[in-house]
């Protein structure tokens, strides 16, 4: 009752703000343009908008960046389908099928088919997460020291282990991001630490800077390698939409693929794609047409998009509830609501929370406004693809060091930016993951103050850990996770030695 | 490309050991911890540059004997392995000097010629020779010249944000 109430009042509170729909509805087009352009990404867009935010209040602002998320994921499937270029990396697999579908002709119904999967995805994943939220939050301020420092070394984890075969870097990748967190007065004694007696060190490496840096400029340049053909606007725009018998036939996919992409946005550092592969390997397993997959299947194109769009409520919840950020879009997030003076973490209900039901509300008008931006806006879109490369990059780079710069007009954060940008773009030809870094980075001072809390509590007895059966069974997890990806990859190899491999792993 | 990828495997090691070598003294200055109070301050950076020397050379060891093997180093790789080294090495680092020139030229003359000297200057970089005519840099200057009086208003006159 508690929720429908608060959900309600908060509804009518949005819904009676004029100026807030119109920046929930500039949120979405601005989400649907990042992405659409492929090389620009949610994450990207958030990055550069969240100083835009700073004179809007909390619950506007952070409504505005979660509606620029929820676009970009509906907009992806754009150039997937016309250009066989997946926008954001979620939208990967909607190539599979959407392209084959524009190749026939059809194109305007795969992005049809999009369209309504996206909106469908994201309504499910709101469901769960004004659902899930609430109760995660009551039950996570049971937790203590120990579990805390347990479930965000079970974080680092997953997120260094998530790529099979690359568990060295993804490992070296987390402690590069501790090291970064590192830097600063050391929060329970004020001793310096790696500051050279230097002022501006002695302040420590800012989130936001790091992430940007290390995030978005060496996306940017990466983007700049990038080929791209030119988009062409199908000729009948009518009738794209699938009717409602049309529907029905993909209505159970719908609505299980929204659902995978829930779990998986829950999980952090998995996102969007891992989600769509998910829910589109489990589509053409259970569909009779699933021979037709990878052949312009709408059931294809549906799957691939609710997940993607159900992974944007998936994310929150862990961002909502414990601080940790469901991937790098939340993980910008975070910095916004740091900024903006919420403390996300079980007690952000408690100290703000109306205005967390306020960006409730505003997540379910976001994902509302996606058809009606979707509908309207399909040829303006389009177009934004043919905005040449050379002016539209360096000017995102502008915005990137301005950006940094407004947060709290200090150089130094710029210069701290630069440096991190330029370690990401080496580490990204490299091939270490950048992921894992921003992780350490947001998620190392909560692991060593809780760490050493709870060794404070114990007498710095180390067993706490084992014989909380809380903490314990969340380390006994991220020992598993470590070394599961690895395991099932090898018994993978051995295995497709001797059996031809699935239409899927041959597509991607 | 997988060249440019070895690369850049031994520099980041390089940088890494580097940092180590440098931090590895404040870091042992520092207390690590006592049996009753559990870490100290020490703990975590003495951490991190033992872990990151070790996996540092386990990590280039690995990307070595990889690309022996195969001809490329492990890992997923961001950029397209088809694209000429030349030009992600060329570009990538011109931008990144031309980010840094743009921050000095900032500190210097201000924001608005800075801003524009590295919109026109970065706008060309990336326009193939060939298309260097007047009917291509003209616009590239006028975009440069407006978006920056652009940025430059929004965040003073609407975000309050002093861009000198």
């Amino acid at each position: 009752m508690d929720i429908i109430t608060n959900l309600l009042s908060a509804l009518g509170d949005v819904l009676s703000n004029p100026w807030g729909m119109v920046l929930i509805l500039f949120g979405v087009v601005v989400g649907f343009i990042f992405g659409a352009t492929p090389g620009l990404t949610a994450t990207m867009g958030v990055a550069l908008f969240i100083p835009l935010t700073f004179p809007l209040p909390a619950d506007l602002a952070i409504a505005t960046m979660i509606a620029l998320y929820c676009g970009s994921m509906a907009g992806g499937a754009i150039p997937a389908i016309l250009l066989n270029i997946p926008g954001t990396p979620s939208a990967v697999v909607t190539t599979l099928d959407g392209y084959p579908m524009a190749k026939n002709g059809h194109a305007a119904k795969a992005y049809g088919w999009a369209l309504i999967a996206s909106i469908v995805g994201g309504l499910v994943s709101w469901l769960v997460l004004i659902t899930l939220a609430p109760t995660l939050a009551k039950l996570a301020l049971k937790l203590g020291p120990a579990e805390y420092a347990a479930i965000a070394f079970l974080a680092m984890t997953i997120i260094a282990s998530i790529v099979p075969g690359q568990l060295l870097k993804g490992a070296m990748a987390v402690v590069i991001g501790l090291g970064l967190s590192v830097v600063g007065l050391d929060p329970i004694t004020g001793e310096g630490r790696w500051t050279f007696g230097t002022l501006n060190l002695m302040r420590g490496i800012d989130m936001m800077p790091a992430l940007i840096g290390l995030l978005v400029i060496p996306e940017l340049l990466a983007s700049m390698f990038a080929r791209y053909g030119l988009a062409k606007l199908p000729y009948d725009l009518s009738n794209f939409l699938p009717t409602l018998k049309e529907w029905s036939g993909q209505a159970v996919n719908n609505l299980r693929s929204a659902l995978i992409g829930v779990a998986v946005g829950i999980i952090p550092a998995l996102g969007g794609s891992v989600g769509s592969l998910i829910a589109y390997d489990q589509a053409k397993r259970l569909d009779k047409d699933g021979h037709l997959y990878g052949k312009g299947a709408p059931g294809g194109i549906v799957a691939s998009e609710a997940a993607n769009n159900g992974v944007t409520g998936g994310a929150l919840i862990p961002l909502f509830t414990l601080g940790i950020p469901g991937d790098t879009v939340t993980a910008m997030l975070l910095g916004g609501l740091t900024i903006h003076g919420l403390q996300p973490g079980p007690r952000l209900f408690e100290t703000s929370g109306l205005i967390v039901w306020h960006i409730l509300a505003a997540v379910l008008v976001a994902n509302l406004l996606i058809i009606v931006v979707g509908l309207f806006g399909f040829r303006f879109f389009i177009r934004v693809l043919d905005v040449p490369r050379h002016l539209l990059t360096p000017a995102l780079f502008v915005l990137a060091v301005v950006g940094t710069y407004a947060l709290s007009n200090q150089v130094f954060d710029v210069v701290i930016m630069l440096v991190l940008g330029t370690a990401g773009f080496l580490m990204m030809l490299a091939s270490i993951p950048v992921y894992p870094a921003v992780i350490g980075v947001i998620l190392g001072p909560l692991l060593e103050s809780e760490l050493r809390r709870a060794l404070v509590i114990s007498g710095g007895d180390w067993s706490t850990f084992v014989t909380r059966p809380g903490a314990a069974t969340i380390i006994a997890i991220a020992i598993i996770a470590l070394f599961l990806p690895n395991l099932l990859a090898r018994l993978k190899g051995n295995r497709k030695g001797s059996k031809p491999t699935s239409n899927l792993e041959q597509n991607l | 490309m997988q060249q440019i990828r070895l690369v850049a495997s031994f520099a980041m090691t390089l940088i890494l050991i580097g940092l180590v070598v440098l931090l590895w003294e404040p870091s042992f200055a520092m207390q690590a911890g006592s049996r009753t109070a559990g870490l100290g301050s020490g703990a975590l950076p003495r951490f991190c540059i033992v872990a990151v020397g070790v996996l540092a050379v386990a990590v280039l060891i690995r990307d070595v004997i990889s690309y022996r093997r195969n001809g490329a180093i492990k890992g997923n790789a961001e950029i397209d392995t088809e694209t000429d080294p030349r030009r992600v090495l060329g570009i990538g680092l011109a931008t990144l000097v031309l980010l840094a020139g743009f921050l000095i030229g900032w500190q210097l003359l201000g924001f608005l010629p800075s801003s524009m000297a590295f919109l026109a200057t970065t706008s060309m970089l990336l326009l193939p020779k060939v298309r260097w005519t007047r009917h291509m840099l003209l616009p590239v200057l006028m975009i440069s010249i407006l978006f920056s009086i652009g940025v430059w208003a929004i965040f003073v006159y609407l975000l309050q944000v002093p861009l000198r």
